[in-house]
């Protein structure tokens, strides 16, 4: 037995003994419905034998250029009863790779070489018809049961908090929280449609977002890109006549790009126009979004879901963000697009650089992303690309002008960032982590176009109250370790750093946690004045050149009391 | 489409279907969500879309549920933080007692742990599983079992501990 496994629990027992006694006694409460066998055996036929009823992705871009000429009625009755959908594919290629949902897939192979049948199977005129139905499914936001369900996941796919979500017919009316975090006005109006689940059984999805103050009219929804390069028009408004214009993946609300425009300020309406820059083949959403003015936590917006083919990306990158830990040492390179039911290929660690993508549309299977990649020696493989960045350079310049606007935003949150006031006022101190985050946590305040992910926690009085120089990063910025988000792979990264010990003196290396943002871009930041009369406080941030351009991934506090 | 006779998904039924609910009840807190979870672990299971070796089918459903149930967790708890549930939705009143809210603070404390340490603790000490048996579950190595249940176990110890100190 484990030194932890004779500590007490609360019961006084060994901790194993009471988390086994209260695992036991809230399962024995949970027992199966009497018709549990019925309901099972019917979802199960409905799978087997209702055919797929999917929209050809004509009808859908038919049905979207319908829309915006007559409006949402013309659009919903065109698409009702008769959309969608299908599981999302476990991968699709244009020439190998693995086969669609309906055959069973390729044996699993411990090949490494770099011919692609090895990892699976060519399609059939049948199979590649399949492909190209399952892809318009991802033309959608995420399909769920009911309608709330759907309009909640979708406003988390594109990282917008809300105060709520009034659904009326198909149509749902979000609402924002106001500047003082109480419920304030509408939004946006999403449209939902009806859909098939997974399983069979109907469901809804949103097929789009509209909102005067920030309208998209080009590209239309369901619009097919053939380049890289996505120019988005419409008209709107903004603070200052900012308006934000961002590109999410449909798999998993990966931001692919963002970029500013220019339309009408404080309440006139006028055209913007910009550009947005995306890679390989995928399916996203264009989300406009006014850029402040109208009082509330999150400004109006509109989205509209599209696809791009950029064709082969020539990018390269290197893997990154692997736990030290990690017991795999390194990113599996593996033969099909899921971890429970495929073969390692091999073990790409931590900084293998010259990965490239090869064209298929990524994979989105329980959660993860995969992407089909070949390596510098020639092996082809699918890895989840939450552990691959760019290996772009970051030019200095960017850098600097990151850190800058990294204080400023600090500076909109009620602070100065070098004197970090919250550090003594336990005020709330926000600070933005990686990109791929899957899920929002703050409704209270709002995104700077480089976080894709934004925590919102209160620095404890007692860490710098006592004359120590011995904290944890956690204890310094009161990281929670056993959040909710801790679940999530970066969280998991995260909070691994901040178990690390920060005990460094001012101007110090602390080696533990820099190991662990090996590879990325250093900006520091040392305040110019004294913190607090005698505190020192310097903060780096980690930069790395992602998916989404160049990204805060990390921050470290160093502080000396003399 | 693998189709799935009545007598196999009968088996199938009767050797997992229990247990998996309960299973999934350590992530979601009322019945049907549970059984949504397993159900769709079942139906994903005989979709065909991955072939599962015969024998494996235990492993495989156990993984899907979890990672369903987890998935679900995540889900209601984004939903919370911008839509919280009114007040008399909590489920004390079918756990009531001194041993339910032990039972209740213990579960949020085993909930709160990073995913795989709360994953190898409930398939330690829920279902009692082997290492062997939980590193094939959770597609891990042997030895990462190991330091995840020594860690988990560490973790939820200080965690309760915090928890009775602010008490």
């Amino acid at each position: 037995m484990t030194d932890e496994q004779m500590d007490q629990g609360p019961g006084g027992r060994p901790i194993d003994e009471e988390l086994a006694s209260a695992l036991t006694e809230h399962a024995s409460r949970f027992e199966p419905q009497p018709n549990s066998y019925m309901r099972l055996q019917r979802s199960i036929e409905d799978t087997q034998q209702a055919p797929p009823r999917r929209l050809p992705g004509r009808y859908l871009s038919a049905a979207a250029v319908l829309f915006v000429a007559v409006g949402a009625a013309a659009y919903v009755a065109t698409n009702a009863g008769g959309q969608e959908i299908q599981t999302l594919p476990p991968a699709q290629s244009s020439t190998t790779e693995v086969a669609p949902s309906t055959t069973e897939p390729p044996a699993p192979s411990a090949s490494s070489n770099n011919d692609a049948t090895a990892t699976g199977v060519a399609p059939t005129t049948t199979e590649a018809s399949e492909t190209n139905e399952v892809a318009d499914s991802l033309i959608a936001g995420p399909r769920r049961m009911t309608k709330q369900q759907a309009a909640e996941d979708f406003m988390a796919l594109i990282r917008l908090p809300f105060a709520r979500i009034e659904v009326d017919g198909d149509l749902a009316t979000v609402f924002s929280f106001d500047p003082d975090g109480e419920p304030g006005g509408a939004v946006s109006e999403l449209l939902l449609v009806e859909t098939q689940l997974s399983n069979g059984q109907p469901g809804f999805a949103v097929a789009r977002a509209t909102s005067a103050a920030a309208a998209i009219s080009s590209p239309l929804p369901g619009q097919k890109i053939e380049s890289g390069t996505v120019i988005v028009t419409g008209s709107g408004q903004g603070f200052e006549a900012n308006v934000g214009v961002r590109i999410f993946s449909s798999f998993d609300g990966l931001l692919f790009d963002s970029n500013g425009a220019i339309a009408g300020n404080f309440g006139d309406v006028a055209p913007f126009e910009t550009e947005l820059t995306v890679t390989g083949r995928e399916y996203g959403w264009i989300v406009a979004q006014s850029g402040g003015g109208a009082d509330g936590v999150t400004e109006p917006f509109s989205a509209v879901p599209i696809e791009w083919d950029a064709g082969l990306d020539s990018t390269t990158y290197t893997v990154s963000h692997i736990p030290p830990d990690d017991p795999d040492g390194g990113l599996n390179l593996r033969n099909l697009p899921t971890v429970d039911e495929s073969t390692v290929l091999d073990t790409l660690p931590a900084g293998t650089t010259g990965l490239r993508r090869r064209g298929d549309v990524p994979a989105f299977v329980d959660g993860q992303v995969f992407w089909a990649v070949s390596t510098a020696d020639g092996k082809d493989g699918w890895v989840n690309r939450r552990f691959l960045v760019r290996e772009d350079e970051v030019a200095p310049e960017v850098l600097e002008s990151m850190a800058s606007g990294f204080l400023n935003e600090f500076a909109t949150f009620g602070g100065q960032f070098a004197e970090f006031q919250p550090w003594t006022t336990s005020k709330p101190v926000v600070i933005g982590w990686p990109v791929d985050m899957m899920s929002l946590d703050s409704a209270t305040v709002r995104s700077a176009d480089f976080w894709s992910q934004e925590q919102n926690w209160t620095v404890p009085e007692e860490a710098f109250s006592t004359p120590t120089v011995s904290a944890t990063f956690a204890d310094l910025l009161g990281f929670p370790l056993s959040s909710d988000e801790a679940n999530t792979i970066g969280y998991s990264f995260i909070s691994e750093a901040a178990s690390i010990p920060v005990s460094s003196p001012y101007g110090s290396v602390q080696p533990a946690l820099e190991s662990q943002l090996t590879g990325l871009a250093r900006v520091h930041v040392v305040p110019t004045s004294d913190f607090l009369g005698n505190d020192y406080p310097a903060f780096t941030l980690y930069v790395e050149s992602g998916p989404n351009g160049p990204a805060i991934v990390g921050v470290t506090v160093d502080f000396w009391i003399p | 489409m693998t189709q799935v006779n009545d007598v196999e998904l009968s088996v199938l039924y009767e050797a997992h279907y229990r247990g998996l609910v309960k299973l999934a009840s350590m992530y979601v807190d009322d019945v049907e969500t549970a059984e949504e979870v397993t159900q769709d672990a079942f139906v994903k299971m005989l979709s065909g879309r991955y072939r599962i070796e015969p024998g494996r089918e235990a492993p495989y459903l156990r993984s899907a549920v979890l990672n369903g149930a987890r998935s679900m967790l995540r889900k209601r708890r984004v939903r919370r933080l911008h839509d919280p549930e009114p007040p008399g939705t909590a489920p004390s009143a079918e756990v009531g007692g001194i041993q339910g809210a032990e039972t209740q603070r213990m579960l949020v404390a085993m909930r709160s742990l990073p995913e795989k340490q709360a994953a190898v603790l409930i398939l330690r000490y829920y279902l009692d599983l082997s290492e062997a048996e939980i590193a094939d579950t959770l597609g891990i190595a042997r030895g990462s079992v190991k330091s995840h249940a020594h860690r988990g176990l560490a973790k939820l110890s200080n965690l309760l501990e915090e928890e009775r100190t602010n008490d």
